[in-house]
Parts: structure tokens; C-alpha cells; sequence
């Protein structure tokens, strides 16, 4: 959940990038801290395989001044994808406030997307949490390949939550959607953080 | 998703701790996060960025030997891990079950004292961090209400 120090006045947000093995949540990360200006980001950290597969996380801090008095902190990791990580992933969803389901759009790869985003789905069961109280986006990532599904049936696959997720076509190797997708998740996660905790201010008479 | 948070005394009060903390124990950095990474207080002698980044990856490998610790029986956990290099080391010790207080130490710096420093105020600091967990960003001295801005959530 969100971290709230009043005394820097500075508000923590967690969001996971989370998908199957290879659909892209690393090269998401990596345009974004090539591309934003050093200002808003931190050091980007992977801790990754000796052949650039993602071991445990990929970290990127990135601020912001979207919250009137306070600094928002947006706190990017990516989980790795491969099956045999599952503890790892469970790690890294711990306390997540939003989550970017980057799937592979190829037609080959639509067993992994399901069995990640049901992957998903117990693994926050296990911190007794679900993507109905979660605010998420699916993002359709490479969409410049030849052999890629309809998006139609990607969103029939993976779209069927209680309320419809929102979804975007991306290339993250050309930055496409790279953006449209972080802002869209930031304002979900900020929208929720201002409508609960004013409604909670306004329930103490505050 | 109701947040936590940490008032402007509680955050006083941590700062004074691990800035007697780092000075005592000739400590390049001290932060206090959470388990999953979010800094409630920190001191330190690098910038903002690189402790975020510390205070993350300690996170994370706290929770892997956390982790570890079950597979080997371990049932009440570890609750300290050590890296001592040539000339700096990290001390990571769990503040109860949700909180870490990373140390990350210098060249002068004589592990045996820093634990012993570390002993003294972990109660302490374990009261406020606790005290957080329940505590609305309103109960902890927030007035008004919160808004956005008018630009875009990322300043890019």
C-alpha cells in the first residue's frame, strides 16, 4: 500500500510490471530510464542472469510532483519470467499498489500469457489480495512482429476481471506505449490513493 | 489501498535516531524501510537516489534469505544478514516483521559495536515503525485533502 511520510512530505507508490518470460517488462523499464530526463529518475538496477534475463528484479525510481504538496515516488520493478522464479515473483508483489501485465502478443506465446496472468492472480492470493481491489493495465507488446494475435483476442483471453482492465498496444523496443502505459497505471494508483484516503478523511470528520 | 504513514514527529524522531546511530558507528548510511522497499527514514552520506535503490535491493534480498530460512527449518527466521567487505560492508536486521534497518558501513566501522548500538535503539525505533501500520495518513496529521496536479503523473 502507499507510504505516506508527512514529515518530508513525499508519498511511495509500488508498481510491478509482471508478464511471462521475454514479452518485454525488462525493455519497458529500460526505455523509460533511457529516455526520461535525470531529474525524475534514479539508478536503474537489474539483477540478472549472465544472459541478461532478469534473476530476481529490474528497479527503476522515478519522481514526480503529481500529488499537490508532496513528492511522489513511483517505485518501477519488473518480475522475472520464468517459471522456476515463482518464489521471487511472490517477493516483489509484496505491497504492490499497481501492476502492468506485459503480454507477448505473439501467437505462440498465448499459453504463457494465461498461465502467468492465473500465475498472478495466486500469487497475490497468497497475500489474501486480488486484482479486483488492484489497479492494473494490460499492455499488448510487440505489436511490429509479423505473427501476433488480434488484440480482440488477447483481451478475450485476459480481460475478464470483474471490471474490464484497460488496455494498450505496445513496442517497447521503439518506446511505443512505453509511456501511455505508465501514466495511465500512475493515475489509476493515484486516483485510488486520493479517493480512499479522502473518503477515510471525511469518515473521522477531518 | 488505504496508505500508512508517518507523521512529521515520528519522522523526527527516526531522523535523530540514525543520525546518533551512523555518527556512533562511523556508518556511511542507516535506513529504516519497510519490507517491501519504502524508506521511512534514512541518513546517509550518498544522495537520495543511490539509498533508494539500497534500500530496494535490501528489501529484496532480505526477503530471499527470509525465504531461505523456511527451506532450511529456520522457523522464527533470520533476523540479521552481514556483508563485510575490504572496505565497506551492509548490516541488514529485521525490526520486528515488516520493517529492515539497513547499515551500511564504513571503513572504521567494528561490526560487534555496531550491533551493540543497534541493540540499544531497536526497541525504540520498533514502537514508531509499528505505531505506522495502522496509522491513516489523516490519524498521523494530515489536513485537507489530497489532489493532483494539473500536468501529466510523470513529468515526461
Amino acid at each position: 500500500m502507499p507510504f505516506v511520510n508527512l514529515g518530508k512530505h513525499e508519498i511511495s507508490f509500488k508498481i510491478v510490471y509482471y508478464g511471462p518470460p521475454l514479452s518485454g517488462k525488462t525493455t519497458n523499464i529500460e526505455y523509460l530510464h533511457a529516455s526520461m530526463p535525470d531529474e525524475v529518475k534514479g539508478e536503474m538496477t537489474m539483477l540478472a542472469t549472465q544472459q541478461d534475463r532478469t534473476l530476481y528484479f529490474d528497479f527503476l525510481p522515478l519522481e514526480s510532483d503529481a500529488i499537490k504538496g508532496f513528492t511522489s515516488r513511483f517505485q518501477l520493478y519488473t518480475v522475472p519470467g520464468q517459471a522456476i522464479y515463482n518464489q521471487t515473483r511472490k517477493i516483489v508483489l509484496t505491497g504492490v499498489d499497481g501492476l502492468v501485465f506485459v503480454a507477448d502478443s505473439q501467437w505462440e506465446e498465448m499459453e504463457q500469457n494465461v498461465l502467468s496472468f492465473e500465475n498472478l492472480k495466486e500469487n497475490l492470493a497468497t497475500y489474501n489480495r486480488s486484482l479486483d481491489e488492484i489497479p492494473y493495465l494490460l499492455q499488448f507488446n510487440k505489436r511490429d512482429l509479423p505473427n501476433v494475435a488480434p488484440q480482440e483476442y488477447l483481451d478475450f483471453l485476459l480481460n475478464q476481471g470483474q471490471a474490464r482492465a484497460q488496455y494498450f498496444n505496445g513496442v517497447a523496443v521503439e518506446g511505443v506505449g512505453v509511456y501511455k502505459t505508465l501514466n495511465t497505471i500512475c493515475k489509476m494508483v493515484m486516483a485510488l490513493f486520493i479517493e480512499e484516503n479522502n473518503m477515510s478523511a471525511k469518515k473521522t470528520g477531518e | 489501498m488505504t496508505a500508512t504513514a508517518l507523521s512529521k514527529e515520528q519522522s523526527q524522531t527516526l531522523g535523530t535516531v540514525i543520525n546518533k546511530l551512523a555518527k556512533d558507528c562511523d556508518a556511511k548510511a542507516v535506513v529504516i524501510c519497510d519490507i517491501g522497499g519504502y524508506i521511512l527514514a534514512s541518513e546517509s552520506q550518498t544522495n537520495d537516489k543511490s539509498i533508494e535503490t539500497a534500500a530496494a535491493l535490501a528489501a529484496g534480498s532480505f526477503a530471499a534469505t527470509r525465504e531461505l530460512a523456511g527451506i532450511v527449518g529456520e522457523e522464527e527466521g533470520f533476523k540479521s544478514i552481514c556483508h563485510r567487505g575490504v572496505t565497506s560492508g551492509v548490516l541488514i536486521q529485521a525490526l520486528g516483521d515488516n520493517f529492515l534497518i539497513l547499515v551500511i558501513l564504513g571503513e572504521k566501522s567494528i561490526e560487534g559495536l555496531v550491533r551493540l548500538h543497534l541493540k540499544k535503539i531497536t526497541k525504540q525505533i520498533e514502537t514508531i515503525v509499528n505505531a505506522t501500520q495502522d496509522q491513516s495518513v489523516h490519524a498521523a496529521g494530515a489536513t485537507g485533502s489530497f489532489s493532483v496536479q494539473e500536468n501529466d503523473a510523470s513529468k515526461s
